[in-house]
């Protein structure tokens, strides 16, 4: 496989999923657009926020990061399921795979491609959220807040999202994980909305054998033992190599998975 | 996917956003009860007095906004912070509240009983009942064992009343997102009936009317008194059982007669932000005058020359006219001496007498005759290792020489050592004390000068040799410009030591705040006092008034409950 058709196989995902990878990053805000609300219309919102100083803005900063991880790690996990189920069934579905097929690629390299760049941009979009979140939270409590300032809570900030790095981690490799199992439904079936019944089902068993774990894997332990604070930033997301290391390997298992579904499918 | 594309979604998700701004704009423009503050409109029109504080959560966002409290979020940050979210989270911030004295109506034992009541209405439902769960319920809880609660309809009210091994305790009222708390029945049947427009309200009574136009405010809080109402409870009270509650109601209503409070038309106060501090004004009306009130308003104003002596870093300074103290101190005593005349006891002359007789001075004649016409005290930064303040009284006197000699005549009745010292030309006397105490004066200019402190005799001392004053000051000019007339008194501070006393009065709750070591430059505080044609008016100027008080008060009793509730 020549650069021209690596470069021109990487434009041509990236050309057909940039609109969706868009909507997939704002969907995965909607925490941000629940608290937008949630401020305009509860004047005792607004008091909390407006009654913020510098100090205090730290447990506001540590909440926001803990409410994001815990969309991702949830309802945010069947977003994604939604927006992955679409990588391969509905080219097959359409036929519109076929035109890869004339080019000078083999078939595995056609799935990697779509893998790729579909696990890059999502996890992208999955574990940048965390921080963009945090961003936001900062720059609007700065803004609103009486006696919160930029330079004042930089310092809580900058804690707070090298603790969030950690969420991060974990969302992305849960976010992988599911995508991965998304994406072999997508090669599995052809029919767009029965990739999605599957993912769903599948999302749903997983919470039930993992999803305690996982919850308290990312957030409980933050607010559990809080010690007189709403979020322990030091028990938010501790990384453990066994789960994650775990994960990966499902992922990958996954891949390879579809990789040995598509290579066997058959394909009118 | 292809949904996601379609014209029918893009359109939908167009009008959830249409619907999500137009229920905005409906919720920011429709003013919620809590900030359409009328609480005059349930109470009956012959209202004795009332006050109302309306909208307690702009009121604490205002608090928020001003410079002291931004100057304290400085040093006290996580502490003023979960101050006022505790407050938030209290239940009580969503409300306008009044506490009105309706009358006097019998009670259950058919006994003359004040007729008070408590209004809060609440911005909603969910406000009222976190208020009715956190206070309501915590007091019946409270009450314990043998409480028993009996409910009756009144129109579109639910009428409780509160008893406990058979005696009644209180009475509540819900209506709507209005809740009514009295000591007495009757008292929250009229509420209801004016609620109903069965009966005039308050808004209806032409003193109301003028109080409430000449307050200038309706933010903040408001209060009022009608005096005709007033005085006529205290002429229509019953005397009693027994000779002696007759005569002390007797008594009572002479001593009111006697200080002019019949003749008070009205009063009313007002408390409200204005430009990032609190302006409090009240209000007297009394245009005929009788009494002791008469001689007081006869008093000439002052002219503010004793706040030459004090120095330019006084923290603080009240300096008022006295002239007539001679007239209201002969008033007053022969009032005390109609009322506290006993067969057997002594009365106010005996205790003068007795003082006389113990010290080799005569009160009236000697301190309070020798009185000129101004008065001031002070309170300047102590310049000693111990820090601190020390205090300075500064009186015009009328003869330097006999009010000198009344001080060697005391000092020489109780043996104490006199001493006398110069200090710039002028001679700092000093009567020994108790356990190494004593007073050090000094006359100056005309003015005894005396303190417990040597030092804060000789500073003003410096201050009449040229010194900085006071009354120079930069600060106390600004403050002193917004006297609209020559002033009875006036009352100036500093506000050097404002946050180590807001964190006093704020302590004591569940957040540490500082109480030593915070100073910040808050403009002064500045009140004053004129007597008016048809009355006297009062008005200052504080960093904060009385709100975090209230606010603390408020928040801090329902923490308070809370925490008894929890523990049960």
């Amino acid at each position: 496989m020549s650069k021209d058709i690596l470069k021109a196989m990487l434009w041509k995902e990236w050309r057909e999923t940039r609109l969706k990878w868009l909507a997939f990053a704002a969907a995965f805000h909607i925490p941000l657009v629940i608290a937008t609300l949630v401020v305009i219309f509860r004047e005792s919102a607004r008091f909390d926020l407006y009654a913020l100083s510098d100090p205090v803005a730290e447990q506001l900063f540590a909440f926001a990061i803990v409410f994001q991880s815990g969309f991702l790690i949830t309802a945010g996990l069947f977003l994604l399921a939604f927006f992955a189920v679409g990588s391969i069934g509905a080219e097959l579905d359409n036929q519109s795979m076929f035109f890869l097929f004339e080019r000078p690629v083999k078939r595995w390299h056609v799935l990697l491609f779509k893998y790729a760049v579909g696990a890059v941009q999502t996890t992208t979009c999955v574990g940048v959220s965390i921080l963009t979140t945090l961003t936001a939270v900062y720059l609007v409590a700065a803004a609103l807040a009486s006696n919160v300032s930029l330079a004042g809570s930089w310092g809580s900030f900058v804690l707070v999202a090298s603790n969030g790095l950690r969420g991060t981690v974990w969302a992305v490799t849960v976010s992988l994980m599911v995508y991965s199992a998304t994406f072999l439904f997508s090669v599995w079936f052809e029919k767009w909305w029965i990739a999605v019944i599957a993912g769903a089902v599948s999302l749903v068993l997983m919470f039930i054998y993992l999803g305690s774990y996982l919850i308290d894997w990312v957030i409980s332990r933050a607010t559990r033992n809080t010690e007189g604070e709403s979020v322990n930033l030091e028990l938010y997301g501790q990384l453990e190599f066994a789960p994650i290391f775990g994960m990966l390997l499902i992922a990958s298992g996954l891949y390879f998975a579809s990789q040995y579904v598509f290579a066997r499918k058959e394909m009118k | 996917m292809e949904k996601l594309k379609s014209k029918g979604f893009i359109l939908f998700a167009a009008a959830a956003v249409l619907l999500a701004g137009v229920a905005a704009a409906v919720e920011f423009a429709q003013p919620t009860k809590a900030v359409n503050p009328r609480l005059e409109r349930l109470l009956p029109a012959d209202t004795v007095g009332f006050v109302e504080v309306n909208d307690l959560r702009a009121q604490a966002l205002k608090v928020i906004e001003s410079e002291a409290w931004r100057e304290f979020s400085k040093e006290n940050s996580s502490a003023s912070s979960l101050f006022m979210i505790g407050a938030n989270h209290a239940g009580i911030l969503d409300a306008n509240y009044a506490v009105a004295l309706l009358g006097v109506g019998s009670g259950e034992s058919g006994r003359p009983e004040p007729q008070f009541v408590v209004l809060a209405q609440f911005d909603d439902r969910d406000a009222r009942r976190t208020f009715e769960y956190r206070v309501l319920r915590f007091v019946r809880d409270g009450m314990s064992k043998g409480v028993e609660i009996k409910t009756e309809e009144m129109g579109d009210a639910r009428v409780n009343t509160v008893k406990r091994l058979g005696v009644h305790r209180f009475t509540y009222a819900q209506a709507g997102n209005l809740l009514v708390v009295s000591n007495n029945d009757a008292a929250i049947r009229r509420v209801l009936e004016v609620r109903e427009g069965k009966a005039p309200s308050l808004e209806s009574n032409e003193k109301f009317k003028q109080a409430r136009a000449g307050s200038g405010a309706v933010d903040g809080m408001f209060g009022f008194l009608d005096g005709a109402a007033l005085t006529a409870i205290v002429d229509s009270v019953p005397a009693g059982e027994g000779e002696r509650a007759a005569e002390r109601v007797a008594a009572f209503r002479q001593l009111f007669h006697g200080v002019g409070a019949a003749s008070v038309h009205s009063a009313s106060f007002t408390s409200a932000f204005e430009d990032g501090r609190v302006v409090e004004r009240f209000r007297l009306v009394a245009p005929g005058r009788e009494g002791v009130l008469a001689t007081i308003a006869a008093n000439p104003p002052t002219e503010g020359r004793l706040l030459a002596l004090v120095p330019e870093d006084a923290v603080q300074a009240f300096d008022a006219s006295v002239a007539n103290a001679p007239q209201t101190f002969d008033q007053m005593l022969a009032l005390a001496s109609q009322l506290g005349q006993r067969p057997g006891g002594k009365g106010p002359a005996d205790a003068l007498a007795e003082f006389t007789e113990k010290t080799g001075v005569d009160f009236r004649a000697e301190i309070i005759g020798a009185l000129g016409g101004e008065f001031c005290a002070a309170q300047l930064p102590s310049n000693g290792p111990e820090g601190g303040h020390e205090g300075v009284l500064i009186l015009n006197v009328r003869d330097e020489g006999a009010f000198a000699q009344t001080l060697a005549k005391f000092a020489e009745k109780n043996g104490r050592e006199t001493t006398a010292r110069d200090y710039k030309g002028v001679s700092v006397r000093r009567v020994a004390g108790e356990k190494g105490g004593g007073l050090e004066y000094a006359f100056v200019g005309g003015a005894f000068v005396a303190s417990g402190r040597g030092s804060a005799v000789e500073r003003v001392i410096d201050t009449a040799k040229g010194g900085r004053s006071l009354r120079d000051a930069a600060a106390y000019q600004s403050a002193s410009a917004q006297l609209k007339a020559q002033p009875q008194f006036v009352y100036f501070n500093s506000n050097a030591n404002y946050l180590n006393s807001l964190g006093r009065q704020l302590q004591g709750g569940e957040y540490e705040f500082k109480t030593e070591g915070q100073r910040a430059s808050l403009r002064p505080s500045f009140a004053f006092g004129v007597t008016r044609e048809d009355g006297f008016y009062v008005e200052s100027r504080t960093p904060l008034g009385t709100f975090p008080r209230m606010l603390t008060a408020v928040s801090s009793r329902l923490g308070d409950e809370k925490k008894t509730a929890a523990a049960e």
